[in-house]
């Protein structure tokens, strides 16, 4: 029978459990390794073990039978040691599998019936919230006026997220924002980048968490009261129902969209934001509307091509050369120099179309390659050179190297290779390239469709020659 | 900011007691009411059956004949038949001990109340008192035979900490009350046919 202990060990063993072969004991991983660090932070280190202590010892021994230890190297974990059929058998009942990483798969369909009221939600989250809610400096939203609670949860586990945003909004408790793992959301620009799989986040501002108010261990709370002292005015959650949204740019069409561990309602699908990905999961507090609206005109926010792609010139190569459709194209090699780019963005030009032996800027963006994203490629071929990277990124501001760059040399210039059709051309200087993809509203219009029986899954098929010509 | 009492604790105490053992029964899909109040006792029980309209005369008949006691906080838990009493005794002290426990055992046996709680602001126990509870668990369920009628008293004692910054009750792990859960179990089979 469930109460108000249960909810909340079962919400630290949906944050963090992990089941192995051992019949006699279990961990609850905590994802503390920075926020918790000994040496770094003994102070944190000995309020998250007084915790473990005072929090979770207690009613794993009364609800349980188990005793409980911690271990803080490799990684913060609460060890629980006895006889785990009770737990087990309560976890199954629940429809939660007791498995190596349990928040991976969770589905907690069966067990938020069994939360009859807000308490009993309250202490499951409280639980969900001491194991995977991050609270490190890195949670803001762009400042430290809006601190952020993070509920961290690897793997595909999308209906675990949602239903988890869910449940918190049922306590009236509105998530800020949810950053799905999904090679869209996580990769719009680089259609070629693999280190997508960086986990789900549901972002709850604190002061929507602090008003609905639970957690368990002390640290956390400190944690919290901490950074939203930080804060200079209190933040008003909004029902994403009413979200405005907003869309800066295109998202490629990313080579992986198709991942197998993707659920069903996302694999095979593009998306243009994270709230399309909510509609397409049915939850019921997307901002249809809104999405319907800017679906309406999707083919201005999607590109069957990367919209830059950054790398060196081997590797970049290789990308074409894989590609029937970028390899059969006839490159042009264009010289332009950084500042009639800059001027013309200054002039208020968005994009360039190269045309045999000469280019022209449009105000439009309808069809064409967008300057703006040729000067990200122009400054990364430029910091490769000047040694200003950081991996593939610009080191510092993208626009201060530039105007440092053509203070340097007025006339600097780079080699830009076009091709004859609008597929992606390459900013190079024969060490470092970068590809652009174009703008083609027109074309890509056709190339737009949704799954009959999910509207809020939009697939693009595969561009081909015959659409460009 | 000001420091504060003991006092000032007892509203968010109460609440969250009353809030958790009215879950449980909810989840145990148990029909028993639970009526808190901070204060005197008997004027208490009267200001709960005046105000819930309650005519249980097991109740009546026991606010009326309970002397006068003055309580932290009090629940008065029913099933419409008959009724339990729970007792919480706040302290707001660096560390609780026998004479705050022993404090709580005679509240509960003035008024034959079955269970108290024991419960520390933002403190604990005292080693003797850690001592006391490990080893002699008589000292936490407590058998009393009436004089008058030849019936047997129980009282279940628990000891606790309330964290005033987290709003949360953490559990000593020592006594019979082990946590509230626990306390909802018992009472819930108090009141089983």
């Amino acid at each position: 029978m469930m109460n108000t202990d249960k909810a909340y060990i079962i919400g630290l063993v949906v944050g963090g459990g992990s089941f192995g072969s051992a019949r006699d004991s279990f961990s609850i991983k905590l994802p503390y390794k920075q926020w918790g660090d000994v040496s770094k932070n003994p102070g944190r280190a000995g309020e998250i073990a007084n915790d473990i202590v005072r929090a979770v010892s207690p009613v794993m021994k009364s609800e349980y039978g188990l005793t409980v230890t911690f271990e803080t190297k490799p990684e913060w974990r609460i060890v629980c040691l006895g006889d785990l059929t009770a737990i087990i058998t309560d976890l199954k009942s629940y429809g939660i599998n007791p498995s190596v990483e349990i928040r991976k798969n969770a589905d907690i369909s069966k067990l938020v019936p069994a939360l009859v009221d807000d308490n009993l939600k309250r202490r499951f989250v409280a639980g969900v919230a001491d194991t995977i809610g991050s609270m490190a400096p890195s949670q803001r939203r762009f400042s430290d006026d809006v601190s952020i609670i993070s509920f961290e949860i690897n793997g595909f586990a999308f209906k675990f997220v949602s239903q988890l945003c869910n449940l918190l909004y049922s306590l009236g408790c509105l998530p800020d924002q949810i950053l799905w793992q999904q090679p869209n959301m996580q990769s719009g620009n680089d259609a070629y980048y693999t280190q997508w799989k960086k986990g789900n986040k549901l972002r709850v501002t604190l002061d929507a968490f602090s008003k609905f108010g639970v957690l368990g261990f002390k640290s956390k709370a400190v944690a919290s009261k901490e950074n939203r002292a930080k804060q200079s005015k209190t933040n008003i959650a909004e029902r994403c129902e009413n979200k405005t949204i907003t869309l800066n740019g295109v998202t490629a069409v990313h080579i992986d969209e198709n991942h197998r561990e993707l659920p069903d309602e996302i694999r095979g699908g593009h998306f243009i934001h994270h709230k399309q990905i909510c509609a397409a999961l049915g939850c019921p507090h997307a901002p249809y509307s809104q999405l319907d609206r800017l679906l309406a005109y999707a083919e201005r926010y999607i590109s069957p091509f990367t919209v830059l792609h950054k790398g060196e010139a081997t590797e970049v190569s290789s990308i074409i050369l894989a590609d029937p459709l970028l390899r059969a194209r006839t490159y042009t090699k264009y010289n332009m120099t950084v500042a009639e780019i800059v001027r013309a963005i200054e002039n208020g030009k968005e994009t360039v179309i190269f045309n045999g032996s000469s280019y022209s800027f449009s105000e439009g963006r309808k069809r064409g390659y967008p300057l703006n994203i040729m000067i990200d490629a122009i400054a990364f071929v430029i910091a490769s050179k000047t040694g200003k990277l950081n991996g593939k990124r610009v080191r510092g501001s993208r626009d201060e190297l530039i105007a440092d760059a053509l203070k340097n040399n007025p006339s600097e210039s780079v080699i830009v290779e076009a091709p004859e059709l609008l597929t992606p051309l390459i900013v190079t200087d024969n060490k470092a390239s970068a590809m652009v993809g174009p703008l083609n509203e027109t074309v890509y219009k056709k190339l737009i469709s949704f799954e009959p029986a999910n509207k809020y899954k939009m697939k693009i098929r595969p561009i081909t020659e015959a659409d460009l010509r | 900011m000001a420091k504060r009492n003991e006092v000032s604790y007892y509203p968010e105490i109460m609440d969250f007691i009353k809030n958790q053992i009215e879950s449980n029964f909810k989840a145990s899909k148990n029909p028993l009411k639970v009526y808190c109040k901070t204060g005197e006792l008997k004027k208490g029980l009267a200001e709960i059956i005046s105000e819930n309209g309650i005519t249980t005369p097991s109740i009546v008949s026991f606010a009326n004949s309970t002397p006068p006691l003055s309580l932290d906080i009090f629940a008065l838990i029913t099933d419409g038949i008959d009724y339990e009493l729970l007792i919480v005794e706040v302290k707001l002290l660096e560390n609780v001990g026998l004479a705050q426990l022993s404090q709580l055992i005679g509240y509960c046996i003035v008024s034959n109340a079955q269970y108290g709680l024991l419960i520390n602001v933002n403190g604990g126990e005292s080693p003797r008192l850690v001592d006391l509870l490990s080893n002699e668990p008589d000292v936490t369920y407590i058998r009393r035979m009436l004089a008058y009628g030849s019936r047997l008293v129980e009282h279940n004692l628990g000891v606790m900490e309330w964290d005033s910054d987290v709003q949360n009750l953490y559990y000593s792990g020592y006594g019979r009350i082990q946590s509230i859960s626990k306390l909802c179990e018992m009472l819930a089979a108090k009141f089983t046919p």
